[in-house]
């Protein structure tokens, strides 16, 4: 079975799964389109996000390899992606199209590749459709191929949660990156969709565990048309460095605990997303680092001050111990907005208007970001 | 360690300086940082107390104070050779009121900010306590019926009794928020605007803590870090620490239940003994005793799993009710799906995994204590919802909508 990346070792290894349907044949728009008799959902249709966020993911996670970051090697990456014809899909990346055959197959291959070590680490992506009542369920792109009954082309994320915990990979990351609404003909159905693996009688829970969802119950997911999803941008710059803490040793490392945090800091300070409530764990247990940096990471800093009225007329210089690092002579009605390496530094605001003051502020630069305002009155 | 600094005599003095009783009994992280972020030392210690970090060198470094809660506060000093410089961390500075304190200290992981615009929101509150099956209504002395909620927040203290109770915050058409009480505890209650993404629809943001204040900065470090931190928070034995909050379950079942959980956390259930047997016996109106007792025959490898028993304990836990934590709810589901596996779609067992994912549908995931948000204001409603209620529904957003 063709992977978008394979590099099989002895030990334990990183093996990823990333679903991204874009193309959904049988729903509005599709080339198969059926009608649909649920109004709302009649009005899903194609989606440009949901490809370019799983081609995105591929690109970073196996530029984590190439900068060696992964602290468990990269063992596969596994990718079932479609797109409208807007969006490219490279035809190696993706092992064909996201039906629920070919999830349910592709799975059951996942789950034996990361069974195979308890060092194993699973990482699980899918940005797509969902509908929940009651459990959350991700559609497959063959959703309403038969429009009376289409409900059997989808399946329950928090069943498969459940059932992976049956996985010998002690450290599993699920993201489930989807919305999470009922259409008013859900509520005359009474669910029973499976999960991809069924749940073993005797699972515990995993020992490095983190399952985040991108949306509320009742909440969509967002993104923008041809875009990486709002979640998954804030992931990806949480993996890069902004959600980054030292270990013992001293080095920068991201660790799976932080990353639901960082990620909701991240989203909160966009306000494109501020009013988007990520769904995290409500009492996180051991944490695990799975990634680790070659370098500090660079961290977004935003500088501005207060009144606000004073931005207008600031100049800005940033030091560290050994002199001006950064700065902004020319005064701009907006925040000044750099990013530096983590330490502590100097912010000076200066005004040759005398209706403010001279000021200047200590900061700490930690991930993720900083956010300081110079009062200048 | 980083080139500029020389290990000699220059010292810097911690001073944490608290205004309330409550808050000094609160630990707190101090970390000692390089210019560079590198850290030099860390240590747990509560406010009132200070700490002195000795025998550093030339240099800038960065003294971090982190509050359970998350939020953070730094400051920063230069020192020369053989210098003494002294930090203060005015903890006052964070919150409104003195009585405040203590929600900035765990839960609220933003400082207070003054000058916000003023705005007041009139609020009921409501007690309801677990009699058999039904939610009846009751009344704490101390606790108003009727409050109004400012941009400077309202601060209450009251005692619970020892049955399973709920708050309802409502009023003003605002939807309503049931949050579960620990019980027979001083409890401290903190009512506050709230400036989050779901302001609109619950304007106000209701924040509860016992006065075991080892037991809460747990549960706040279990929520913003995980086991880790609690674990140094509580000098590095966090599993004995738990085990004897669990031990000591008959003077405080709701510390043994964070302790019982922070050990099925970090699974190291030989910790659990037989006492999470005992919690569940113990208190019978206590769902988390029986959910924490049928997770640890469930989890723990050896001799402990017992089918029938993890049957009768996850049933029993159902007809308890609501868990007090919301974690106990979780693995209630959990729990439920397992039994639903184990012994058949039976009509039954499926009506009780219904009911408790319906009551999934309704929790905030983001506080520890089991909290409700209901969808809508319900005149029609009394009480706090049953295990056996209706799945709201309600628009998701459209805009910019991709999924």
């Amino acid at each position: 079975m063709s992977l978008a990346f394979h590099n099989s070792q002895a030990g334990p290894q990183t093996h990823i799964f990333i679903i991204g349907i874009g193309e959904y044949p049988h729903l509005a728009g599709g080339r198969d389109a059926m009608e649909q008799g649920d109004t709302q959902l009649a009005t899903m249709g194609q989606l440009t996000s949901p490809p370019v966020t799983a081609l995105k993911l591929y690109e970073k996670f196996k530029e984590f390899h190439d900068r060696k970051m992964w602290i468990t090697p990269l063992g596969s990456i596994r990718m079932l992606v479609s797109a409208p014809p807007a969006v490219h899909v490279p035809a190696d990346l993706s092992s064909g199209p996201p039906t629920m055959e070919n999830i349910r197959t592709h799975f059951r291959d996942w789950f034996e590749a990361c069974d195979t070590h308890e060092d194993n680490v699973a990482i699980f992506y899918f940005c797509g459709h969902g509908l929940e009542k009651g459990d959350h369920f991700l559609l497959a792109s063959d959703f309403n191929d038969y429009p009376a009954d289409p409900w059997d082309k989808m399946f329950s994320f928090d069943q498969t949660r459940s059932g992976f915990h049956g996985c010998k990979a002690s450290t599993q990351l699920f993201f489930d990156d989807s919305c999470r609404i009922m259409t008013d003909q859900m509520r005359d159905y009474r669910f029973s969709v499976p999960g991809l693996r069924t749940p073993s009688d005797r699972n515990g829970e995993c020992l490095y565990d983190m399952t985040i969802k991108s949306a509320a119950k009742n909440r969509a997911a967002h993104g923008r048309k041809m875009n990486p999803s709002h979640f998954a941008a804030a992931l990806i710059s949480g993996m890069s460095g902004q959600c980054a803490s030292r270990n013992e040793n001293q080095e920068w490392v991201i660790e799976t605990n932080l990353l639901g945090s960082a990620i909701k800091d991240i989203m909160r300070s966009n306000p494109a997303t501020a009013s988007t409530p990520v769904q995290c764990p409500c009492m996180l247990g051991n944490s695990k680092a799975i990634l680790k940096l070659s370098a500090a990471p660079e961290i977004p800093l935003t500088v501005s001050c207060l009144p606000d009225t004073a931005l207008a007329h600031a100049a800005f210089a940033c030091s560290d111990g050994r002199g001006v690092v950064a700065d902004r002579m020319v005064p701009e009605n907006i925040p000044w907005r750099i990013a530096l390496k983590p330490g502590a530094y100097t912010l000076a605001a200066s005004f040759s208007n005398r209706d403010y003051t001279n000021s200047a502020i200590d900061t700490l630069v930690i991930p993720p970001f900083k956010n300081e305002k110079i009062k200048c009155q | 360690m980083p080139i500029n600094i020389r290990r000699n005599a220059s010292h810097i003095r911690v001073t944490l300086q608290a205004w309330h009783t409550d808050s000094s009994q609160v630990p707190v992280q101090l970390t000692l940082y390089s210019a560079e972020t590198e850290v030099i030392a860390s240590r747990w210690i509560r406010t009132g107390e200070s700490f002195v970090f000795d025998k550093l060198g030339e240099g800038r470094y960065v003294v971090q104070l982190k509050l359970p809660s998350g939020l953070v506060m730094n400051q920063l000093k230069d020192l020369d050779d053989e210098d003494e410089q002294d930090i203060m961390f005015d903890l006052h500075e964070i919150s409104p009121y003195e009585t405040s304190e203590w929600s900035y200290l765990l839960a609220n992981d933003q400082p207070f900010e003054p000058g916000a615009a003023v705005r007041s929101i009139p609020v009921e509150l409501r007690v309801w306590q677990k009699y058999d099956r039904d939610w009846l209504e009751d009344s704490y002395p101390n606790l108003p019926r009727n409050i109004t909620v400012d941009q400077n927040g309202e601060f209450l203290q009251f005692r619970t009794g020892e049955r399973m109770a709920m708050l309802e915050v409502s009023g003003n058409g605002q939807a309503p928020k049931y949050v579960s009480l620990p019980l027979d505890q001083e409890i401290r209650l903190a009512l506050q605007l709230n400036t989050g993404p779901d302001a609109e629809r619950y304007p106000v943001k209701v924040t509860v803590a016992s006065t075991s204040w080892k037991a809460e900065a747990i549960l706040a470090l279990l929520k913003t870090s995980g086991t880790r931190q609690a674990r140094q928070m509580m000098g590095g034995k966090g599993g004995e620490t738990a085990e004897m909050m669990l031990l000591e379950k008959r003077q405080n079942p709701t510390e043994a239940a964070i302790g019982a959980y922070y050990i099925l956390k970090t699974r190291d259930y030989d910790r659990l003994h037989n006492w999470a047997n005992n919690l569940a016996n113990y208190f019978p109106w206590m769902p988390d005793g029986a959910i924490i007792h049928a997770w640890q025959m469930i989890s723990q490898p050896g001799d402990r799993f017992d089918r029938d028993r993890i049957i009768s304990r996850l049933t029993e836990a159902f007809d308890r009710g609501l868990p007090l934590y919301a974690e106990g709810l979780r693995l209630l589901y959990e729990g439920m799906m397992w039994l639903v596996r184990n012994i058949g779609p039976g009509e039954e067992y499926i009506a009780m995994l219904d009911s408790v994912r319906e009551m999934t549908a309704l929790v905030d995931w983001e506080q520890s204590l089991t909290t409700l948000n209901m969808p809508l204001p319900d005149p029609e409603r009394v009480g706090p919802p049953l295990m056996k209620i209706t799945a709201p529904v309600y628009g998701g957003d459209v805009a910019d909508t991709v999924t």
